[in-house]
């Protein structure tokens, strides 16, 4: 769920009660007050990657994410969609090992977070996240080497990574595992100073 | 006298050591220090609950109590939202908290009892309004559960909590 910059209401993922069509929906209240869901884009997704879904800052583009292969070793595709005009197609943006996390474009530049994880060794392993940051004009990437926890092994984030609203920082919430079967909570880490 | 000499410089030499030792050991800012140093200087802990005595906890203080801190939302310059648990008096509050960076503070915007259960957190266009996607977790001991639910917060309900530290 996310807003729309520009627009009333909010974005969300879900499946309409009345028609089960699963996809993006806008949702927003009419001149009469009465809130109308309007479908963006039909997609099914997973709700867990459906929920790290977010929206470019001039209101033009939806990032997303789908998972193929493998449940314990997918393939992730992070797309984009135009929504600026309909009818519209998704189209992908990079592909990584791994399954998807989340996506958070940046509010001042054009650079986007994107956020997936994979399973080091075989699929017993927790599993570990990694931090990148895209640039959509030159699609040149860079891992923000973001670990929480130097002494423990695995680095494990949540959803919604957020930036500051100039564009300079941003917040996530994250944990690690130690390897041994124990797993410290998420607590709330500032990544500062992105230029 | 050599034999005294060596005796007390070895004796120096063993309490500066088991010091040395201690500090890492029992001391519980030490012992939470060593294990949440990032290898990134850019990154920063931000926010731990920590146990401040075994009926409550607080934002940075001692060790952690291994209660989740999540979604994030940073509206404005210097606040943001987030999804948490605190312990008052051994009860737990849960909801939606606000983090004031400049003079921080820690605020719960929801009463004593929140008996949902969220999936997402977002704000609208304008900053000013919190939405969630909320179902009540009473509905996960039944054998239907409740469909997710848009929800808006009022952030006029305000529960003061003492400040904490904002790291350095």
């Amino acid at each position: 769920m996310t807003h729309w910059p520009g627009k009333p209401g909010m974005v969300f993922y879900g499946r309409h009660p009345q028609t089960s069509v699963r996809g993006f929906y806008w949702r927003y209240p009419d001149e009469n007050g009465l809130t109308v869901d309007s479908l963006l884009f039909s997609i099914t997704v997973g709700a867990h990657i459906a929920r790290g879904s977010s929206i470019s800052s001039d209101g033009a583009t939806l990032f997303f994410g789908t998972e193929s292969g493998n449940p314990f070793a997918p393939q992730t595709q992070f797309m984009m969609l135009d929504i600026s005009r309909p009818g519209q197609k998704p189209i992908v943006l990079v592909e990584r090992e791994g399954g998807y996390r989340a996506t958070s474009p940046n509010p001042v530049d054009p650079k986007l977070l994107l956020i997936n994880y994979d399973f080091s060794g075989d699929a017993t392993e927790p599993p570990q996240s990694h931090i990148e940051l895209l640039n959509t004009e030159t699609s040149e990437s860079v891992d923000l080497d973001v670990r929480t926890h130097i002494f423990l092994s695995q680095f494990t984030t949540n959803e919604y990574p957020a930036w500051s609203p100039d564009g300079k920082h941003f917040v996530f919430s994250a944990g690690a595992f130690d390897g041994e079967g124990g797993r410290y909570s998420l607590d709330l880490w500032i990544y500062q100073n992105i230029q | 006298m050599l034999t005294k000499h060596f005796f007390c410089i070895r004796t120096l030499a063993f309490i500066a050591l088991a010091s040395l030792l201690g500090c890492g050991i029992f001391n519980p800012e030490e012992s939470k220090k060593s294990q949440t140093v990032s290898i990134n200087p850019k990154l920063k802990q931000l926010l731990y609950w920590g146990f401040a005595d075994g009926r409550n906890t607080e934002p940075n203080v001692g060790l952690s109590s291994s209660t989740d801190i999540r979604y994030p939302l940073w509206v404005m310059e210097s606040r943001l939202y987030c999804y948490t648990v605190q312990l008052k008096n051994s009860t737990p509050v849960k909801g939606v908290f606000s983090v004031n960076l400049t003079h921080f503070d820690f605020q719960s915007h929801t009463a004593n009892e929140f008996p949902y259960a969220i999936w997402s957190l977002g704000f609208d266009s304008d900053r000013k309004k919190i939405f969630a996607l909320i179902r009540p977790t009473a509905s996960y001991s039944k054998r239907h559960i409740l469909p997710w639910q848009m929800a808006k917060f009022s952030l006029t309900k305000r529960l003061s909590v003492r400040p904490g530290a904002l790291p350095a």
